[in-house]
């Protein structure tokens, strides 16, 4: 292998990669980063067996092939080297020789053919979507994920595609978020995956252009995302996600608009006197208001109350106020809608404008 | 090392435990857990492997892993990423509760390649209660990848509950004349015999034995029996005792007072662990009384269980001597 490019189309792709390598690894050779050279075309990949990503670069190939050097050791030589230093990189008695000007680093290598690479075979199921629509369905439910659940399927964000459907949903047990959208064109059928926590976060942390299309393909196994010169994969979480539907109540009764900023606002100051550890914040609702109350065991109480759009019987319930404020948070509109099966029960939270996005939180005794 | 279809040549007594094996390979059957036990050095995790190459090999065809492919060639370079082998960094050491529980969160994520994934853990036999108890949800209500394959030296002290939740595969130890056959194969022949009487017939140990253990064996049982017509001191025996590991010391005094009892009790030729003490054994057995050799080993097996946790060595190896000591003097 030989190739001759400059230091600064190097040193992005790399450091993108270098992003996924842990710092302590298991096995050595996921220290490293393989470099694969192909008419002209440079593959970096890099993997911690959870989730693999590819970047792929013009260089001036001289002569082809693969092997793979330490990623970290490569990315502190090209980064510290000056700027648009030329590199001329080779193979030479298995140690990857990386010249620059007056400037020569020989590295060790491991050969190729031992680098645990994920699949690069075909998929059960692919199909196109917007950059911008995947982003805003990760970015709308991620928060919910859970930390470290027992029911390993939890920690991790379900996506699922039913027809023209795109579907995300992520809960800990105790919210849940939900996000809808109709992509056109997305291949039909149905599929369901839940990518492990750390691979969302990765992939949403890749997702940064809003123009463009992002190629995802599924198998039993795994998930890969195409974008332009990036390919993630992420292994997928075993088993089935909790059946979510069940939760969600089907109809609602009550329903509570309120403007969404002032919601905001005055749960964030409530919630400053609540049970450090439950930050519990009792919602008392009356025709036309909504009081908030919370009070700590050092019996310090907090009161607000604000005007909102509500006209039936009054009733009151506790949530935790984290839980509440991460889902209005994350509404855009103006309003928020509150909606109520019955008293004491959970509380489903949409925009008005979107009602394909919604959040489900449960109640607790106050 | 990876063990292709030269596991049965390389190893032949294993022929029975791959035989099992087989019928679950060839059946498409493979259990979810399999317990493959047998004494220390009979090769428990050459089979081990063979199993889990043969199922994440890719070929389709053969009894054995091709070695070609990629997940054979992944397999050798040791960076299969659905292959584990669950081993304390510590050498020797017992597997900690937190790496089974790592283990066991891993295996929430979908295997990398294709549908198997095989999981290797050595010694269970020595798990401490609440590593052995963290395995067993995943044991009951494993996916549908993954198998564990479960070694152990004493299949006795594995929990019930993971031994229930395991097919077992028995490897033996093959009859003393092959073992001594196969070993002159691999070491100089006129040590073979005496290899395998340290190793107690298990191949794999006895090649590997160092030469020197060979000597220090000879130089221990000389002190045993010096101690025991009364012939040296024993304080300054356990002294000259200490350059030897205690845990070699203690395995040669159980084997010696094992035979010692067996000749007591049944005079004339027998099976013994020591074959090459010869007469000077038979004699030993005739002067010495039951009751205190079964003293001195009852003292053994204690030392043993001590030796796994802190024991003071210098005052156990005393306590040995001199009790063996007084069993030339037929103290109570």
């Amino acid at each position: 292998m030989k190739f001759s490019t400059s230091r600064e189309t190097l040193l992005a792709p790399l450091q993108q990669i270098v992003g996924v390598i842990e710092r302590r690894q298991t096995l050595p050779i996921l220290g490293n980063v393989l470099l694969r050279l192909n008419d002209g075309r440079l593959e970096l990949t890099g993997t911690d067996l959870e989730v693999q990503l590819v970047t792929r670069l013009e260089v001036e190939g001289r002569a082809e092939g693969s092997t793979t050097v330490p990623a970290r050791k490569l990315v502190d030589i090209v980064r510290l080297l000056p700027d648009r230093a030329p590199l001329v990189a080779e193979i030479r008695q298995e140690r990857f020789h990386l010249q620059s000007g007056r400037s020569r680093f020989t590295l060790s290598t491991m050969p190729a053919s031992n680098y645990p690479e994920f699949d690069t075979g075909a998929q059960d199921r692919v199909f196109a979507v917007p950059v911008a629509v995947l982003r805003r369905a990760m970015d709308k439910t991620m928060f919910a994920m859970a930390q470290q659940d027992v029911r390993y399927y939890l920690n991790g964000l379900l996506l699922e595609i039913e027809g023209t459907t795109l579907r995300t949903v992520a809960s800990d047990g105790h919210r849940l978020a939900l996000f809808e959208a109709e992509v056109p064109g997305l291949a039909a059928g149905s599929a369901q995956a839940i990518l492990p926590r750390k691979g969302a976060l990765e992939l949403a942390r890749l997702l940064k252009d809003d123009e463009g299309m992002v190629s995802v393909e599924l198998s039993s196994n795994s998930l890969r995302a195409r974008m332009d010169d990036l390919t993630f994969s992420s292994k997928l979480v075993e088993g089935r996600y909790a059946e979510y539907r069940r939760v969600l109540p089907s109809t609602t009764e009550r329903h509570v608009v309120a403007d969404r900023n002032e919601l905001k606002a005055a749960l964030t100051r409530v919630a400053i006197l609540s049970n450090e550890k439950y930050r519990g914040v009792g919602l008392f609702l009356e025709a036309g208001t909504l009081r908030l109350k919370a009070q700590n065991p050092d019996r310090e109480e907090a009161e607000e109350e604000i005007a909102v759009e509500f006209d039936g019987e009054g009733f009151n319930v506790g949530f935790n106020a984290s839980y509440l404020l991460d889902a209005v948070g994350s509404l855009e509109s103006d309003k928020a809608t509150l909606s109520f099966a019955e008293s004491n029960s959970g509380c489903i939270i949409e925009e008005a404008s979107d009602p394909r996005v919604r959040y489900l939180v449960s109640p607790m005794r106050l | 090392m990876l063990p292709g279809s030269d596991l049965l040549t390389a190893f032949p007594w294993l022929e029975g435990a791959w035989s099992a094996l087989r019928t679950y390979l060839a059946d498409g059957r493979v259990p979810h857990a399999l317990l493959v036990h047998g004494p220390a050095g009979t090769g428990k995790m050459e089979l081990a492997r063979a199993f889990a190459a043969r199922r994440l090999c890719t070929s389709e065809r053969g009894e054995f892993a091709c070695g070609e492919c990629g997940a054979c060639r992944l397999l050798e370079a040791e960076t299969h990423p659905d292959f584990m082998i669950v081993e304390s960094p510590e050498p020797g050491k017992a597997v900690k509760t937190d790496l089974v529980r790592d283990i066991i969160a891993s295996l929430s994520l979908r295997p990398q390649y294709a549908h198997n994934r095989m999981v290797v853990l050595p010694r269970v036999d020595r798990l401490n209660r609440y590593a052995a108890n963290s395995l067993l949800k995943t044991l009951e209500e494993p996916d549908l990848q993954t198998c564990f394959v479960l070694l152990a030296e004493q299949p006795g002290a594995v929990p019930p509950t993971i031994r229930s939740r395991c097919q077992r595969v028995a490897v033996t130890l093959p009859p003393r004349a092959a073992t001594e056959a196969w070993l002159r194969n691999h070491v100089p022949s006129e040590e073979a015999q005496l290899r395998v009487i340290v190793a107690r017939g298990a191949p794999l140990l006895a090649r590997s034995l160092d030469s020197s253990r060979l000597v220090a064996r000879r130089d221990i049982l000389t002190s045993f029996e010096a101690l025991a017509t009364g012939a040296a001191d024993p304080i300054q025996v356990a002294g000259r005792w200490e350059k030897f590991g205690s845990e070699e010391l203690v395995s040669c005094l159980i084997s010696w007072l094992e035979d010692l009892i067996r000749l007591k009790i049944a005079p004339g030729p027998r099976a013994v662990h020591n074959p090459d003490l010869g007469s000077s054994l038979s004699t030993l057995a005739a002067r010495l009384k039951l009751r205190a050799l079964y003293r001195v080993l009852d003292l053994a097996f204690g030392a043993k269980r001590a030796l796994s946790g802190q024991a003071n060595r210098t005052l156990m190896l005393e306590e040995l001597a001199i009790a063996c000591c007084r069993t030339a003097r037929g103290d109570r």
